[in-house]
Formats: structure tokens, sequence, C-alpha cells
């Protein structure tokens, strides 16, 4: 497909700045302003100015790869906007019964692999005795295990902080 | 991203007993434990800007496993009584993930994952009316999701297009 027919769609619906930071906050490794620039559909002056923007908001950090800034999200902006979103959008039952729920699913990964970490899954995952296939089911299984504690511990943030980030306005019944 | 250190984690005072499988490191060696939470969310509020979606969010709301979404296809000319967008994404490396259209008698979708079907790990599968699915190799021009939102999208009306 002829990239420009969906990002002519994109630039009608998101701003030079929308998407800089929609690509920057998506990275899966940190990324120079050229990269972020050319996903971007825009100039790399102006994914530059974007991001310094987005590190002086505290979205993104610096780092640095072969002389070249590099940027990624800041993982404490992440989490803080995650946990902001649960209090405003559940109250603290639903929360709780979330983490139950997450809970019985890492209970699920427990049992079923006999094992007590994402990280004893990868390391079986690399072992010389798994095939192929079993090692890819691991690994999938380990990147479950790890998303659903991340999540817990939102859950269990947004549950402990309620009352302070909570603003005020009725909770959803 | 890793030897930046350990991400932050949230306080437990249960001491013994934690049932959430953190590890003696705190952290995995494939990037933060937030990756998939971070890119879904991503995922999220990319498909909010997009004139054909009614909205998106994450499902299930406990999990958050994956972003559905509830299409307007009629507003590409396109009839269906209830349409959706499913995706779902997994941080590994390379990355694995699945943007799923349904509407009732059909579903079609872009995936990266292997495949028994096909060669290459990038496919587009379909099927109508219950029946098998068909799979065919394909190229991707975007590298994140958030580009993935837009070039999928845009094959996708192309797809239904032809189904009219």
């Amino acid at each position: 497909m002829d990239r420009e027919a969906w990002t002519e769609t994109w630039a009608e619906n998101a701003t030079a700045f929308d998407r800089v930071r929609g690509v920057a906050m998506s990275v899966d490794e940190p990324r120079p302003a050229t990269w972020v620039a050319d996903r971007s559909v825009v100039a790399e002056s102006t994914a530059r100015a974007h991001l310094e923007r987005l590190v002086d908001l505290g979205a993104l950090r610096t780092g640095s790869s072969g002389g070249a800034t590099t940027y990624e999200p800041d993982p404490a902006y992440v989490r803080f906007r995650e946990v902001r979103r649960l209090v405003d959008d559940h109250d603290p039952d639903e929360l709780t019964a979330f983490a139950a729920e997450v809970k019985d699913e890492i209970a699920a990964l427990r049992e079923t692999h006999d094992a007590d970490s994402p990280a004893e899954l990868r390391r079986r995952a690399t072992s010389a005795e798994t095939s192929a296939d079993e090692a890819r089911d691991l690994r999938r299984a380990a990147s479950d295990w790890t998303h659903y504690r991340y999540r817990l511990s939102l859950l269990d943030d947004a549950v402990a902080r309620y009352d302070e980030y909570h603003t005020g306005s009725p909770a959803p019944a | 991203m890793a030897e930046d250190g350990p991400p932050e984690r949230p306080l437990r005072t249960d001491g013994e007993g934690d049932d959430d499988g953190f590890d003696d490191e705190g952290f995995d060696s494939e990037g933060f434990d937030g990756d998939r939470h971070r890119i879904l969310r991503e995922v999220v509020r990319e498909l909010g800007r997009h004139p054909v979606v009614v909205d998106a969010r994450g499902h299930p709301p406990s999990t958050f496993t994956a972003v559905r979404a509830t299409l307007a296809p009629e507003r590409w000319g396109h009839d269906a009584s209830e349409a959706t967008l499913r995706v779902t994404w997994r941080p590994l490396d390379p990355p694995e993930f699945a943007f799923h259209f349904s509407e009732p008698g059909f579903d079609c979708g872009w995936h990266r994952e292997p495949n028994p079907h096909v060669d290459g790990e990038i496919h587009y599968q379909e099927r109508a009316d219950g029946g098998d699915y068909s799979y065919e190799s394909v190229d991707l021009d975007g590298d994140t999701a958030v580009e993935l939102v837009w070039e999928v999208t845009e094959r996708l009306r192309e797809r239904l297009d032809r189904r009219r």
C-alpha cells in the first residue's frame, strides 16, 4: 500500500504535535529525532522541537546513542497517567474487583506453568531442551504475566491513593 | 531500557506471600513491565481520533489485555449493523500484534505472529460466513502501533470497499 494513502488520513485527523507525541509514546526502544520524524511525517526540526517540549512536560526522557540524543517515554509519567485514569473512571469497589481478577490471571499462569515469575519462564525459554514452539509460548506467557503484574500495581496504587487523587466529581455508579 | 534501573513499583506492606510474581530483580530483561499497557493506551488514544471509530477502550476493563473499538463503517459507505476492531499487542522481540475487524458474517485482520499457513510473520487473514480463514503474507509500512492504527484502518477501508 502507498504510504501516502494512510499518512494523509492521519495528518487530516492529528496535528504534527499529536503525531510526534503518538510515535514517541509508542516506541519499543529509545529513538532519535530523525527516526521519530520519518514516522510522524514531519521535518526533523519540527520533530525535535515537539520532542523537547514533551521532555519539558515530563512525558519523555532523553538518553544518547552513537552521539545522538534519543527519546523514550518516561515510565513515571506513563504510570501516573494510568493511575489518574483509573481513579477518574472507577470507584474503589470496582478497582478492588479488577485487582482480584488480575490476581486470578496471575494465579492461573503460575499454576499452568508451575513457575514463580515471568523471569523463570524466560529462563526456561532459553534452555537447550526447549523447542522453538515451546519457547515462543513461554515468552508469550511471560509477557502476559508481566503485563498483569504491572496492571495489578496500577490498581493497587489507585486504590491506596484514591482519596488523595480523586478530584471530587461523583464516582460512576 | 533495562539498564536505567527498575520501574516504579507499588509500595507493598503485606510482606511475604505476594502473589503477583515480582522477580528478585524487580524488572524483566525485555524492557519495562508497563510496555504493553503503554502501547495499548496509545492505540486507544489514536483510535479515538479516527473518523470511523465511535468508541475505543481497554478490554476487558479489569485486565486491559486488548483494545476494543466500535466502528461506524457506514461513514465509509459500507453497511454493517455491528462492526468492531480488536487490537492486541505483545512487546516481544519482534512484537506480536493483531488488528482484527469483525462484522456479522465476515471478519479479517492484520497479524504479526508466526503462522503455519504463510511465510513471514506478518499476514492478512479473512473468512466469511463462518468458513475457513484464508491467509496471505503482507508487508506493513508502519513500525509503531500508532502508525499501524492508520495503516490498517486504511487497508480495512479498501477491503470493505470491495465487499460492498
